[in-house]
């Protein structure tokens, strides 16, 4: 049964672009340009994953609006946003619309599949419950569980979004080593990021790991060359 | 540019103020002729008043027989009109001002010279009549009195005072009058020859009284009108003997030549009738001469001075106490530049008569006459009219009525001494208001040019809009400073869009953009023969270097944005430059040359956002490598001077162009040569500075000393 995926765009081109690249991928896809017609499709039936654009016609914050209404439908479902702008992503983290990663613009398609993939993972391994040891390792106070791709600091879980997820993963990978912007970029799965961008992910997830430990300091920022985890 | 305050400016207006005294001293010169004219007027008035009391009446005139001209009019004597008797006293205190004029009504006549020298005799003297009395004053100046000896018959050989007197009936009389010792003298008929009195009894009709003075003695005289009356002729004359042992008679002065009785001169006492007529038009300043046909004087009354307390005061004049005050504050610039009149002068009628020939020949025509003339002491103006008396067809004679200008005058040195108080008051008050006035303007517009030139930082941004004074203001520099207002809120709003352009642009861009990547992507899936070939690469590439062009349009508005929420924290520039300096030396081998370090060895603690310092040195350090010639390493140094610390970025490479130091800093301004293979906006110096300012500190770029380089400094304040 292949998975079901709304992609909600107003741009009719990259629409059908997402919706082409998603089918060739073997999901089963559904378009909506705006969020009315998104929230009736969702009415009659909700899909496994969403993508939504932030900017939906003459909604400047439709993305978000029709993301909080999904989610008093579904707890779980796997939210990707599509963002033009970084300050969105902080807006995504500001109003914790519990999205479940987001993407700028260009996107690259490769990226969204394997992104849209792992959310599914994801939501498998949630569901079945099914703690596969091998699949988690510690590192101090840090536990990484592969298979969930969730966080736990001092037995706490993080609320870590899917992008996040994989820069905290590489890095404590190869703690002490130093995780160059380059090498960070591609962890992200994105297209094209800067350093601030980068800059800005660090932030929140040192923002979110001091939200449990204030005294949190195990990324170290190696400046103009990149991260590391403090072994 | 000359540049002249407006307070200056105003100043200057302010001294076409001054014009108001010169306009007001014409305008007063213009009052002054007029009320000359107006006097004139009143003159001719009073003239013509008076003849026609006198019109028809020849008997004032036909009392005594005519003389034939002012040729026989030698030796006349004018007797003056007293308003009260006298005391046969010798105190001159009740001839009154008439006693200091003596003299000046005429000129002694030498009767008899001493052989052997000049004669020092001289007198003056006056006459005066009230009721029924003539008085005579004589003033003589005489170096030795030498009085009567009683034991002498003869009466010739002491000084004494003689009295040639020709009745109606061409009697002749002579009288001496002599004293033995001051006080009351004696008074004698005599002989033709003046040596014996015809009887020995005195005359005591004629009282005399000799008081000695200091430069000789005084003789008061007093005679009964009825022996001077109708036709009668009389001189007087002074005999003078100066040696007290021989007593010989050296010298004789006298009124008139007197050796012949038709040579006497005429008594000119007053008609009683005109002089009644004329007394009450009597007052101080005016001078009333009614002459007849042949010019001769029948009365004059009245005098030409004027005393200090009658002074014409300038009535109804609404003095305040400031400017009464400014008139004393400014007496003596008065006194300086304004003539006060002469309140003293002489005028004598003996003389005067001949000047006013033309006025006496126009009136005796019949037509009045009106005329202005000096003094003859020349110090006050006179004025007169004449007007013509008739009987009939025939003209009886003429009044003439004089009267100095000096009471104009004195008003209009009043007039002037007022305009120029008020003028002064009014200047200081005037100027005082527009200075005022003026420097609140200059002050306004002051804080307003202050203000605008502040709305707009050095960098060109606008700071606050909202920070322009005076906006409430109902006047022109209100309407101004709305407008400057209004102009920098436009400006703000444009300025707000030319930034949000580049992020508004990306964002419009990114769409396409995204449409065109993913559907290469698609069709290279769908298609891997497509994805094989060299021109899906390029187009790769291309939407590859199209987005990262976006990107860095977009990275310096989130930076904006960034650095404002961005928390700040203490850490140590020093070593964050260190570890920075490996770490960037690491990820970029290809650069050869490598970098030179200087770092100071103790902390440099700086407060900001280690991040953002971090990126800001990268772009440095970018734009060094970039610029560097090939073999020539990049140096970076670290110093702290007075609570900053300085980071110096160096390369050595092309100079600077000249003009380019300010605006490299600017967006969207690169130096790079285009066709470099990276994409590039000349968004990395912005970058720079955008942080440097946000953590309150400056960059600058400038050639180094050698000319062969440039060197970017960054100052931070320290923590």
């Amino acid at each position: 049964m292949s998975r079901k995926i709304a992609i909600v765009e107003d741009d009719p081109d990259q629409r059908e672009n997402y919706a082409d690249a998603m089918t060739m991928h073997g999901f089963e896809v559904k378009t909506y340009p705006n969020r009315r017609e998104a929230l009736k499709g969702f009415k009659e039936e909700l899909p496994d994953l969403a993508i939504l654009d932030i900017m939906l016609e003459d909604e400047p914050d439709g993305g978000f609006d029709l993301c909080r209404e999904l989610r008093s439908m579904s707890k779980n479902l796997p939210i990707i946003f599509l963002t033009a702008r970084d300050s969105d992503i902080d807006t995504v983290s500001g109003l914790r619309l519990d999205a479940w990663d987001y993407l700028t613009k260009p996107v690259n398609l490769q990226y969204l599949a394997v992104r849209v993939s792992s959310l599914f993972r994801i939501v498998e391994t949630l569901s079945e419950k099914s703690e596969t040891v091998d699949k988690i390792y510690r590192l101090g106070d840090l536990m990484v569980d592969q298979q969930s791709m969730s966080i736990n600091w001092k037995n706490q879980p993080l609320n870590l979004t899917l992008t996040e997820y994989w820069l905290v993963e590489s890095m404590s990978r190869h703690p002490g080593h130093v995780r160059t912007y380059d090498h960070m970029m591609q962890v992200t799965r994105q297209s094209l990021v800067e350093h601030n961008t980068i800059n800005g992910y660090i932030r929140r997830i040192r923002n979110k790991f001091k939200a449990i430990d204030s005294s949190f300091d195990s990324i170290q920022t190696v400046f103009g060359v990149g991260y590391r985890w403090k072994s | 540019m000359v540049r002249v305050s407006i307070r200056y400016k105003l100043l200057l207006v302010i001294l076409t103020l001054l014009l108001i005294p010169w306009m007001g001293y014409q305008y007063v010169r213009e009052m002054k002729a007029f009320a000359l004219q107006g006097q004139e007027e009143a003159l001719l008035l009073t003239a013509g008043a008076i003849a026609t009391v006198l019109h028809d009446r020849p008997e004032l005139f036909s009392a005594e027989k005519r003389g034939t001209g002012i040729e026989n009019d030698i030796g006349e004597l004018q007797v003056k009109r007293l308003d009260h008797p006298l005391t046969m006293d010798g105190k001159l205190e009740d001839w009154g001002r008439l006693a200091e004029n003596a003299g000046h009504y005429s000129v002694p006549k030498m009767l008899r010279k001493p052989e052997d020298k000049e004669s020092d005799l001289s007198f003056n003297h006056i006459l005066g009549s009230w009721g029924r009395y003539l008085y005579a004053l004589f003033i003589v100046q005489d170096d030795n009195l030498v009085l009567r000896d009683t034991s002498y018959r003869r009466l010739d050989n002491s000084d004494y005072l003689r009295i040639y007197l020709r009745d109606a009936n061409d009697t002749m009389a002579r009288y001496a009058v002599i004293a033995s010792k001051p006080g009351r003298m004696d008074v004698y008929a005599m002989d033709e020859d003046w040596r014996y009195p015809l009887t020995g009894d005195p005359i005591y009709s004629i009282v005399g009284y000799l008081q000695p003075l200091e430069t000789g003695y005084a003789i008061e005289l007093r005679l009964p009108r009825t022996m001077v009356s109708g036709d009668a002729r009389l001189a007087i004359a002074i005999a003078d003997v100066d040696d007290a042992k021989q007593r010989t008679l050296e010298t004789v002065l006298g009124t008139s030549a007197a050796n012949s009785s038709t040579e006497l001169g005429k008594v000119r006492i007053s008609s009683p009738e005109i002089d009644r007529i004329l007394h009450g038009l009597d007052k101080p300043g005016t001078r009333i001469w009614v002459i007849d046909q042949n010019k001769y004087v029948r009365a004059l009354v009245g005098d030409l001075t004027t005393d200090a307390d009658s002074e014409t005061k300038l009535t109804g004049s609404n003095m305040k106490t400031l400017q009464f005050w400014m008139n004393n504050f400014l007496a003596p610039l008065f006194t300086e530049i304004l003539k006060e009149p002469a309140a003293e002068f002489k005028d004598l009628p003996d003389d005067t008569r001949k000047r006013n020939e033309a006025v006496f020949n126009q009136v005796l025509e019949g037509k009045p006459a009106t005329d202005r003339r000096r003094s003859v002491d020349q110090r006050a103006e006179l004025l007169m009219a004449a007007h013509p008396i008739r009987n009939e067809d025939k003209i009886l004679g003429a009044v003439i009525v004089e009267r100095s200008s000096n009471s104009i005058i004195t008003l209009q040195n009043q007039l002037l001494q007022n305009l120029i108080s008020i003028t002064v008051i009014v200047f200081a008050l005037v100027a005082a208001a527009l200075m005022t006035f003026a420097w609140r303007i200059t002050r306004r517009i002051r804080r307003l040019s202050k203000a605008s030139g502040h709305a707009i930082n050095p960098d060109g941004r606008l700071r606050d809009v909202n920070a322009i004074p005076e906006t409430n203001a109902g006047d022109e520099i209100g309407d101004l400073s709305r407008s400057i207002s209004g102009m920098l809120a436009r400006l703000s709003h444009y300025t707000r869009y030319l930034e949000r352009m580049p992020d508004t642009l990306a964002h419009e861009l990114n769409n396409p953009l995204n449409v065109v990547n993913s559907s290469l992507e698609n069709l290279g899936t769908q298609h891997p023969v497509v994805s094989q070939s060299k021109y899906m690469t390029r187009a790769q590439n291309g939407v590859n270097r199209l987005g990262s062009l976006l990107a860095s349009l977009t990275e310096a508005g989130n930076l904006e944005e960034a650095l404002e929420t961005e928390h700040h924290e203490k850490f140590n520039l020093n070593e964050m430059l260190a570890l920075f300096i490996e770490g960037f030396q690491e990820s970029h081998p290809e650069f050869k040359q490598g970098f030179i370090v200087q770092l100071p060895q103790h902390q440099v603690i700086v407060e900001g956002s280690p991040d953002h310092i971090a990126q800001m040195i990268d772009k440095l350090l970018d734009n060094a490598m970039d610029f560097c010639v090939p073999s020539q390493p990049v140096s970076i140094s670290l110093s702290v001077w007075y609570q900053q610390a300085i980071l110096k970025v160096m390369n050595i490479g092309k100079p600077l162009p000249e003009g380019m130091q300010e605006r490299l800093f600017d967006p969207m301004i690169s130096l790079r040569q285009t066709g470099d293979s990276r994409s590039h906006l000349g968004m990395g110096l912005y970058i720079v500075k955008l942080i440097a300012n946000a953590h309150g500190g400056t960059v600058v770029a400038r050639n180094n000393e050698a000319g062969n380089g440039v060197v970017f400094e960054v100052k931070l304040p320290l923590a």
